[in-house]
């Protein structure tokens, strides 16, 4: 293959090849396309008038438009982008729409080949804006082969414009091949700061995830959404579904309706970890909160530079998460929390409940603790309560009056985790026994393909803890023991799903919708992993296994241009060994000429010099005289360049193959 | 450029009938400063060639008939006591001339065949404790009777690869045989030759024809032929480098003669059985190769 095809100067007169046309529709809507859910209707009416319009002097040949439309044009696109700029627009958006229209409207120009190359360079600069949205690997894909289109364009431009177009899009491909080891180099190598040196204005979605409040109706509204909250990869075998708490805040203030974090003294507590030790690492989507959620309870973790335990066991960030982080935690899930004496403040805390709400709750709990007078009995007790009486766990549950756990205790009975969660805590609270309410997650999905444990927003969840001296903080689900028949069908759907002890069978079973999105899960998992999570910090743990920790901006960028260096010598040594070694191409055309004879059934053979083919065509197919002379030509022609050393114009070669081909 | 060459080629084939190429062969051989060995039958025309070359191109020309008797100081020459002057005289050979005819080689014994054959090689003799040039240009025609005859030495290969090409005459065909039978007696038609060249512009010719270009594919293409030639089963042994050399310098002067200034993979394939029949035997029967093996040989080797 001809890797560097015979390159043509542009010149401004030159006039615009007709078959040029398709490859720039192509260009402009593989470039555009993707941002058109982000763009205002009036901006893509406009994008697609002029492309309407070049469409039909492709097939109809109309001419350029004059500057009487033009120029209109573009005044009231301008003042449109002023004004939603003032108005709706960021200002990336802005500027991505501003492109947009350019590139559109100089399809409306076009006249010749340099405005070919204006339009080629803007769609490359096009490629780029798409990550201001979305950085996943979809979006990765369709970038690389928009790349691929824009570069044949631009191929297309140069070469035999008689080429198909399927050629001109593999020498793009191997153009691009060709680049990578060099992208590959520079993602890796370029100096990685950590904040970007343009503010990149993420459109900030509704948050999503544990809000550090907990009232009836929220945690199910929540659960709604199907959302990935983050990903585990354990380092040993996954512990089961019972074990698999995710801990994030722990609310302890109460005002009868609403559950806060009261919390916020940023010190160890006393955790005895006991039993095996579970390693793992999670990597936490941007959730713009502290928390860490990690699996209960943990001992240790690397990741967040300034992470802190807080009195109640939660560990947390000193700034919110608004990229996504990989951490690295030991947790040991069988734990004693605080065992021993409790400070006299969290006593306090952990006890209170607001004045005068929830008499009859209360009643009922002096009433149970009379009968069950340890803490454990009375746990014990009130979850026989929830399992016997018909309590029911649903994801609509009614609305419930001022005072809301009576309301929901002795009447309604039909209520999401937060209302058992928090039932639970008032009634021991009521018969004395310090409690308190704990956000986080339950469970999760796990992948056959790669054992990534995935956990939705789906999964979140709510429970309870109470204290004793002796096992210091018990966790406790009142939830679970709702039995199956009493719990509505879309939790029970949701459950039996997420169970990591059906995740043995599950490939098998698995339809092949479920298994491409395993596998699609677990693809864009790895590329979270290593290309998105590409961090500053990776970065340099990346120059330490070379010998450089903690390198300064200059060291950094010294072994980034000697990498940048290596990888150049590397690629040109391979191309140039490479074209050494392929063959020239007046014998290339020979040998196809060969094979084409061949094709029509005539037969030659590798041994026969050029000449001695001539002749002995001239006397076995006299009837065919065109043929004769237009091989004799070719033949003349490829031995001059090969053998004779001599100038011969490829275009002339090209020419006498043509000729050659389009014989009778 | 060529032309004084393409005339004196006509001006032979007014004598040796119908054998143009083995003309040009021969003269290709004698640009390329190398050695020719004519095998053939006696009467085929082996002496008339060489005369003929040697008048047309007006060089001194000698003549040795090879015996079983022919000494080596027949060939290089032999010094003389003078009387009168009281000293020794050397008296040279017949190889002491610029082209010289060394008529049926293998009835020669072995130890002149390689007196004559370091001559050959070196371009100077030795004799009594004196080295003496050989004349400029020096070209040397060998023929030899097929090797099945009685009373001949066979050359072994290693002095057959002091022969850069081997040619056999053949019978002439039908016309020229003809054109031969109703033409003058060879004898006057020789006589009738005029001198075309100079000895300098032999040099000059020689010298230009070694400028032919060749490709560095045509170099691949004689690097293939050889490394063929020895991995061949046929063959005993392979092409030596020597035998390389000489192919490409024949190539060379060929495609000069042809009035080319690049040497073509035609070329050498043309040379090639005349270049490497005498130098390639046979394990089957321990004879030289035929020139269908050569070709055989060369359809193994694709043209690059």
């Amino acid at each position: 293959m001809n890797i560097f095809p015979q390159l043509k100067p542009v010149t401004a007169g030159d006039y615009l090849p007709h078959a040029e046309f398709p490859w720039l529709l192509a260009v402009v809507l593989v470039t555009i396309l993707p941002h058109f859910p982000h763009l205002p209707y009036w901006i893509i009416t406009v994008t697609l008038a002029t492309l309407l319009y070049f469409f039909l002097r492709w097939q109809r040949g109309y001419h350029a438009v004059s500057a009487w439309i033009k120029v209109p044009v573009v005044i009231g696109v301008a003042a449109a982008i002023a004004i939603e700029l003032s108005y709706n627009f960021q200002f990336n958006q802005a500027s991505i729409a501003a492109l947009i229209f350019c590139i559109s409207i100089k399809l409306l120009e076009l006249k010749g080949r340099r405005d070919v190359m204006v339009i080629v360079a803007l769609g490359y600069f096009l490629l780029l804006t798409h990550y201001f949205y979305a950085q996943d690997f979809l979006t990765g894909l369709w970038l690389f082969a928009s790349a691929l289109v824009v570069t044949a364009a631009l191929l297309h431009l140069y070469d035999d414009p008689a080429n198909p177009a399927l050629k001109t899009l593999k020498t793009a491909f191997f153009l691009l091949l060709q680049a990578i080891p060099l992208a590959l180099v520079l993602y890796l190598l370029f100096p990685r700061i950590d904040h970007p040196l343009w503010g990149v204005h993420k459109p900030q979605s509704s948050q999503t995830g544990l809000s550090g409040t907990m009232r009836p109706g929220q945690i199910s509204k929540l659960v709604e959404s199907n959302e990935i909250a983050f990903r585990v990869q354990f380092f040993g075998p996954i512990p089961p579904r019972r074990q698999l708490y995710w801990r994030g805040p722990v609310l302890s203030q109460y005002d009868g309706q609403n559950w806060t974090v009261n919390d916020y003294q940023p010190q160890a507590p006393p955790i005895e970890a006991r039993g095996e030790p579970v390693r793992y690492s999670l990597t936490l989507e941007p959730h713009h909160r502290l928390w860490l959620l990690p699996l209960e309870m943990p001992t240790s973790f690397t990741g967040v530079a300034n992470a802190y335990f807080i009195r109640s066991g939660v560990l947390q960030s000193q700034y919110p998460i608004t990229s996504r982080t990989r951490l690295e935690f030991v947790s040991y899930p069988e734990y004693r929390l605080d065992r021993g004496e409790l400070p006299r403040i969290s006593r306090y805390i952990n006890l209170q409940l607001p004045a005068g709400r929830n008499p009859r709750a209360q009643e009922f709990a002096r009433r149970l603790w009379a009968e069950n007078p340890t803490p454990e009995q009375m746990s014990a007790r009130l979850l026989r309560f929830f399992r016997e009486e018909p309590f029911y766990y649903t994801l609509d549950p009614p609305l419930l009056g001022a005072n809301a756990m009576d309301d929901f205790i002795f009447n309604s009975r039909q209520g999401f985790c937060e209302h058992y969660a928090s039932a639970f805590v008032v009634l021991m609270r009521a018969a004395g026994v310090p409690a308190r309410a704990v956000t986080g997650y339950l469970g999760g999905e796990v992948n056959p393909v790669d054992q990534v444990l995935t956990v939705r927003q789906s999964a979140a969840h709510a429970w309870a803890e109470f204290w004793t001296a002796e096992n210091g903080w018990t966790r406790v689900d009142p939830t679970a023991v709702i039995p199956p028949e009493r719990t509505s069908r879309e939790i029970l759907n949701q459950q039996t799903g997420n169970s990591p002890e059906f995740m043995d069978i599950a490939l098998n079973a698995a339809t092949w919708l479920q298994k491409t999105r395993y596998y699609w899960e677990a693809l864009n998992n790895s590329w979270n992993q290593w290309v998105l999570g590409y961090t500053p910090e990776r970065q340099r743990e990346f120059f330490s296994r070379f010998g450089l920790s903690n390198p300064d901006l200059k060291k950094i960028s010294l072994f980034f241009a000697a990498g940048v260096t290596l990888c150049l010598i590397l690629l040109a040594f391979f191309i140039l060994r490479k074209r050494r070694q392929s063959l020239e191409p007046a014998w290339a055309i020979w040998l196809a000429a060969c094979k084409k004879l061949n094709r029509q059934g005539i037969e030659t053979e590798p041994w026969e010099t050029p000449f001695a083919l001539v002749k002995r065509l001239k006397t076995t197919y006299p009837e065919r005289p065109e043929l004769n002379t237009a091989l004799s030509h070719l033949a003349r022609l490829v031995c001059a360049v090969r053998y004779e050393n001599a100038p011969v114009p490829m275009r002339l070669l090209k020419k006498a193959r043509t000729r050659l081909e389009r014989c009778p | 450029m060529a032309s004084p060459l393409k005339n004196l080629i006509d001006q032979a084939e007014t004598v040796i009938f119908g054998k143009r190429r083995e003309i040009t062969l021969a003269l290709a051989c004698f640009l390329a400063k190398g050695h020719l060995l004519i095998e053939d039958l006696p009467g085929l025309g082996k002496t008339t060639l060489a005369r003929a070359l040697a008048r047309l191109s007006g060089l001194s020309f000698s003549r040795i008939q090879c015996t079983s008797d022919l000494l080596p100081a027949d060939v290089l020459g032999v010094s003389v006591y003078e009387r009168e002057r009281g000293e020794f005289r050397f008296l040279p050979g017949p190889i002491f001339s610029q082209l010289l005819l060394a008529d049926e080689i293998n009835r020669a014994t072995p130890k002149t065949q390689s007196a004559l054959l370091e001559a050959m090689e070196e371009l100077q003799v030795t004799s009594d404790g004196e080295t003496r040039s050989l004349p400029h240009p020096f070209f040397v025609i060998a023929t030899q009777n097929p090797a099945h005859q009685i009373g001949t030495f066979p050359l072994p290969e290693s002095q057959l690869d002091r022969f850069s090409l081997r040619l056999t005459l053949g019978y002439p065909d039908a016309n020229a045989e003809r054109a031969l039978l109703t033409a003058d007696n060879s004898q006057t038609r020789l006589e009738h030759l005029q001198a075309m060249l100079s000895a300098e512009e032999i040099s000059q010719h020689q010298q230009a024809s070694q400028t032919t270009f060749v490709a560095p594919a045509l170099l691949d293409y004689t690097q293939a032929i050889l490394s063929a030639s020895r991995k061949n089963e046929r063959f005993r042994h392979g092409l030596s480098p020597r035998a390389g050399l000489s192919l490409l310098a024949i190539a060379r002067a060929f495609a000069y003669l042809d009035g080319r200034k690049a040497v073509l993979p035609d070329d050498i394939q043309a040379i090639l059985p005349s270049v490497a029949c005498h130098r390639l035997r046979l394990r089957q029967n321990d004879e030289p190769a035929r020139n269908e093996d050569i070709v055989a040989m060369l359809r193994g080797v694709p043209i690059p």
